[in-house]
């Protein structure tokens, strides 16, 4: 069994990726004229890049990453890891060709691209580094230049292929980097506090919280005179408890807080009330009966639709409709129906809060230095727009501002702030009675009700089903004839995504604000819906024999 | 994952090569010369241990002798013609007790390419014997080691109690060399008439053939010589050409046959070639189909992969014992799980159905139980699995489906499966509701999936449960005029049950696919497929892989042979 290359495993695995250069944290307030000095120097270098008998390059974009990130682990109370990390990526985007047809990857761009440099301001030390830097970007740029050139003689044009690279305006913003604005030691106190809350529960296998404040300061700088900086903040603080049931499945739980800024940070008596919550949902989860897999109508909270949002969020991106490998389900349906008309999807990173509550997925510049813009996507079911890096479409020739990406990558249209909204609302009661009438009308005696999600999982490729698995933390089965709803455990959701968006029955009234990692922060602020059929699987789960022993005794 | 496919072309024959001289029309080989070594080797191996473990509790022996041809030609030349005989030696040896032994569901015995003389086949019956008890002894002692940390909530036996068997069915007739002449004579004639057709790229007519003889020897006393499970022979004719789009696109037929007797005749077989150029002249013409939810009518052959995928393969007993699988159906015997219009049935003993050979047809499974009719599930209530000698909670016994190549160790298969419409309805009846469906959901138009390629299907839980099946071909179907348009591009796909719970209702047309070999953890073995067109409420097509390429920049070397000039597009342009 091969699981397929494209396979995006989103299961809250939300740190960035690192590389493998460590080293002491320490504030860094100093000025960096060097780094400034150092890229502008190499930037004006580029244009003497050429190889004798390859076309020289036509752009050269240069993006900077400061990191720096501080990550706790905390087991009942007290610390087990501790980790300061701190470096600096630099990213070249060399393209060679002309922007009608360069080395763009076909497709998903996903090797990395950046290396990590000399976080000190040396100005030699960062030349050199860049020096290197984009002699390996050239010549790889050039490979890959020709290596598209000769699959295009194989493979012909695509009616999908266009251009490789929008033309936009060159921005300038400067912004300096802002050191202060988080309490790193309220957050570890969070990490120590909220594991604390837990030894209420000493007979759980597993249970710990960890944290992470990661900050990052971009300086995006090209040839064509662009230079954006920008800042981008993440504090996280994830909790995760395991229990096992009666016959030996494991249960297990998770919560977690996600915030760009201290303000958006939970108490203590948030946190404190997390952890009750994930208690009370364990207990209730180690006695939940298990069903087999069963279809039914089901109503999902908001966490699982954002899951839903996500994905054909993802299935949007400007690459997407141009990647041979990828399932293009959308590519084609402009101005056609691809979801309920009472429905409107659209993505807007400038929108900085929803119901006072601070959004994840605002920004005012992308990785590209192309200014955040709201995007109708879907409007009233009917395909408008999609998420656009410089990487353009047929019919979309420029950026709208999503061109995002983890440091060290190359931008590809992400979502910033998914918001989903319904013309036609129903009170969460409605719901569930438009639920068990769908039940009555299809015969079936159980519906679902999914909520709080716990992770998902998406296959995106041709050479696979197109599909989407949700491990959600509670599934009951609601009756039809009596409405009475039953906690199973150890079953996960899955769906494919065209019939599922199809058969969206009816929409909850209150929305709720799910904060997700994607590569990058994303928001997503959606209602609860009713649809008409999801599937459920047995999770992956072994089953194992209880401790032997009872767990020792508390000393509180 | 499980695999069904046409039995593919082009695979290549995994044993080694002989000359043809040394084939002989008749069969050489007498049993006893087979059964004597083992019947020696298996008294001593009973008694052999290692100090401070048991001997073995069952011993089998399962030799396979192979005598296979396949002859190819394309555009009017032959292209490969070979032959092969060989012999594969098949060992299981178990210790312990039946409740708990050394075998565990990824458990495979130990095989060899055996020699044909009797004092070499007894060499080789000792030291793999000995291998395979000394892998036994340690798999039972990893397994114990494994239940130290693992929960076992209903413990199930590992080997089923079974009466044993003494069969001796005839040895096979091979007349390899006079069929080899008339198929180095036939495929030039029928691959030449793809040559009429400037378009088709690539095209083969190609014939496989194989007889066997398996033995099976059991320390229990099952003693078995007799046929060995396979396709006997089958002729294939296979052509491909491109989209002016660059989209590859594939035709296939095939023709199982028994005797040379069970082929139509030429000229029906020309006119199959034909067919198969108008399909993808057709084709390369299509439309290409964006993805869709939509309802769907399938014909019997799609039917029957949607079963074999969706139902089949979760059906199969020792899936339910190991919780890395599906086991969607576990705990559901007695409770409905596809609607209660239909049946579904396997049927191994069924030699013929409207007067083909059913090529999912066998007297004996490869443990040496007799082949059982089962019904699986019966107006929609879950009633059964299919079973080898791995019990399952409430099935304690084989039902005749334990079924493996001659390399690997037997698992519950299908044989032959049928899915039986219990209110059926004309096709022409399918239409019109689908096309009232249609109208019904504000759908423009729905699909009609005509044969299939095959299909493909997740069965562990750390993969989402998801399959597909490759239609052959696919027409939209407008649900105002009931207008057929044939479109390409697109693969149907979902998760099981929602599929199978979508099946609003099936015609009165089952047919018999009989081409398909299936593939699992037991090997590759072929299946009978009967069912009739169903259609679903919906379902949802994706895009298939994308398998691009120019077309060739020259025509076609045929036109000039049929005194076009070469700059002559030919009819609708063709090239």
């Amino acid at each position: 069994m091969s699981l397929s290359a494209a396979l995006v495993v989103l299961f809250f695995s939300g740190s960035f990726p690192f590389f493998p250069l460590h080293a002491s944290a320490g504030p860094s307030a100093l000025p960096q004229d060097a780094l400034d000095s150092a890229m502008s120097f190499e930037l004006a270098r580029s244009g003497g890049l050429k190889d004798e008998g390859y076309p020289p390059p036509y752009y050269v974009g240069l993006a900077a990453t400061d990191l720096e990130t501080k990550e706790r682990v905390c087991v009942m109370g007290r610390e087990r890891y501790a980790a300061d990390r701190r470096q600096r990526i630099l990213t070249p985007d060399i393209r060679v060709g002309s922007p009608g047809m360069d080395n763009h990857p076909v497709g998903m761009p996903s090797d990395m691209a950046g290396r990590s440099v000399p976080f000190e301001n040396d100005l030699f030390a960062l030349r050199h580094g860049l020096w290197r830097l984009m002699d390996l970007a050239y010549k790889s740029a050039s490979a890959d230049y020709l290596r598209k050139q000769a699959l295009r003689v194989s493979r012909g044009k695509a009616e999908y292929d266009f251009d490789d690279f929008s033309r936009e305006a060159p921005n300038r913003s400067a912004r300096a980097p802002d050191r202060g604005g988080w309490d790193r030691e309220r957050i570890e106190r969070l990490c120590l506090e909220g594991s604390r809350a837990f030894r209420k529960a000493p007979g759980l296998l597993h249970a710990e919280v960890s944290t992470a404040l990661s900050r990052e300061d971009w300086r995006v700088r090209d040839t064509e005179g662009l230079s954006v900086d920008f800042s981008r903040d993440i504090a996280e603080i994830e909790l995760e408890a395991v229990d096992i049931a009666t016959d030996g499945l494991k249960v297990a739980v998770n919560s977690r807080f996600l915030a760009a800024a201290e303000i958006g940070l939970p108490g203590l008596g948030e946190v404190e009330g997390a952890v009750r919550e994930m208690m009370a949902d364990l207990a209730a989860l180690k006695v939940a009966v298990t069903t087999s897999p069963f279809d039914a109508p089901a109503v999902l909270d908001p966490s699982i639709v954002a899951a839903v949002v996500l994905s054909v969020g993802t299935r949007l991106s400007g690459e997407e409709q141009r990647n041979p490998s990828g399932t293009q389900v959308f590519r084609d349906k402009l101005g056609t129906p691809v979801l309920s008309p009472i429905l409107t999807l659209v993505d807007d990173p400038t929108l900085v809060s929803f119901r006072n509550r601070p959004l994840l997925g605002t920004y005012a510049f992308d990785n590209q230095g192309i200014p955040g813009q709201r995007v109708v996507l879907i409007e009233r079911g009917i395909l408008k727009g999609f998420l656009l890096s410089r990487y353009p479409v047929i019919g979309f020739p420029r950026s709208n501002g999503h061109g995002r990406r983890a440091p060290g990558y190359l931008a590809v249209g992400t979502p910033g702030n998914l918001i989903l909204s319904a013309r036609e609302t129903v009170s969460e009661e409605k719901l569930f009675e438009l639920l068990r009438k769908e039940l009555k009308r299809r015969d079936k005696p159980y519906g679902l009700w999914v909520r709080k999600l716990g992770g998902f999982s998406q296959s995106q490729s041709t050479g696979r089903q197109d599909a989407l698995r949700v491990s959600a933390r509670l599934v009951y089965m609601v009756e039809a004839k009596t409405g009475k709803k039953t906690l199973v455990r150890n079953l996960d959701v899955v769906c494919t995504p065209l019939t599922l968006m199809e058969n969206i029955l009816a929409a909850g009234d209150r929305s709720e604000v799910t904060d997700l990692v994607a590569g990058v922060p994303v928001s997503v602020v959606a209602p609860s819906l009713l649809v008409s059929g999801v599937e459920l699987q047995r999770s992956e789960a072994k089953p194992e024999k209880a401790p032997i022993l009872p767990p020792p005794p508390a000393e509180e | 994952m499980a695999l069904l496919r046409r039995a593919a072309l082009g695979v290549p024959f995994a044993m080694a090569l002989l000359l043809l001289p040394a084939i002989s029309p008749a069969w050489p080989v007498v049993d006893s010369e087979v059964f004597r070594p083992m019947e020696a080797e298996m008294a001593r191996g009973l008694g052999m241990r290692k100090e401070g473990f048991d001997p073995p509790y069952f011993l089998a022996y399962r030799l396979t002798d192979i005598r296979a041809m396949e002859v190819s030609a394309s555009f009017g030349a032959i292209t490969d013609d070979d032959a092969q005989e060989s012999r594969v030696l098949y060992i299981e040896v178990r210790v312990g007790t039946r409740t708990l032994d050394n075998t565990d569901l990824g458990f495979q015995g130990w095989h060899v390419s055996a020699g044909d003389a009797s004092e070499s086949l007894r060499t080789q019956l000792w030291t793999l014997t000995d291998k395979a008890y000394k892998s036994a002894v340690a798999g039972y002692l990893e397994k114990k080691a494994k239940r130290a940390t693992e929960f076992i909530a209903e413990p199930l036996d590992d080997f089923s109690v079974e009466v044993s068997t003494v069969f001796t069915g005839p040895s096979p007739r091979s007349d390899l060399q006079g069929e080899r002449g008339r198929l180095l004579e036939l495929l030039p004639r029928l691959s030449a008439v793809f040559r009429e057709y400037p378009y088709v790229y690539e095209s083969q007519a190609t014939a496989r053939r194989r007889w066997s003889r398996r033995y099976l020897l059991t320390s229990e006393g099952t003693r078995i010589a007799a046929e060995g499970s396979h396709v006997p022979g089958v002729l294939h004719l296979s052509a491909m050409t491109r989209a002016p789009d660059g989209m590859r696109l594939d035709a296939l037929a095939g023709f199982p046959y028994r005797e040379w007797g069970d082929l139509p005749s030429e000229e029906a077989l020309v006119e199959a070639v034909r067919r198969l150029a108008r399909q993808l002249d057709e084709g390369r013409m299509a439309p290409v189909q964006p993805p869709m939810a939509a309802p769907v009518i399938l014909d019997s052959e799609v039917t029957s992969v949607l079963f074999h995928e969706a139902l089949g393969h979760k059906l199969e007993g020792q899936r339910q014992r190991d919780p890395a699988h599906s086991q969607i159906f576990k705990d559901l015997v007695g409770k409905r799980v596809i609607p209660e219009h239909l049946s579904f049935i396997d049927d191994p003993t069924l030699a013929v159905f409207q007067g083909t050979p059913v090529n999912g047809h066998y007297l004996f499974d490869e443990e040496g139980v007799p082949a059982q009719r089962v019904t699986l599930v019966d107006h929609g209530i879950l009633k059964n699995f299919l079973m080898s000698r791995w019990p399952v909670k409430g099935f304690p016994n084989s039902n005749g489906h334990g079924r493996a190549d001659a390399y690997r160790h037997p698992t519950g298969r299908m044989g032959t499966i049928i899915v039986v419409a219990h209110r059926p309805v004309s096709p022409a009846e399918l239409e019109r509701r689908l096309r009232e469906l249609c109208r019904a959901k504000g759908k423009p138009y729905g699909f009609l999936l005509v044969g299939s390629f095959g299909g493909e299907n997740p069965n562990l839980r750390r993969a989402a449960q998801t399959f597909e099946v490759s239609p052959r071909l696919i027409y939209r179907v407008d649900a105002a005029t009931g207008a057929r348009t044939r479109v390409r591009g697109v693969k149907m796909a979902g998760t099981p049950l929602v599929l199978l719970d979508r099946i609003v209702a099936a015609g009165d047309d089952a047919q018999l696919s009989n081409e398909f070999v299936c593939g699992a953890e037991s090997g590759r073995v072929p299946v009978g497929q009967i069912a009739p067109s169903v259609l679903l409420s919906e379902a949802e097509l994706q895009r298939i892989p994308e398998d691009r390429s120019v077309p060739p920049l020259l025509p076609s070397p045929f036109l000039e042979e049929r005194g076009r000039k070469p700059d002559d597009p030919g009819p609708r342009g063709e090239r």
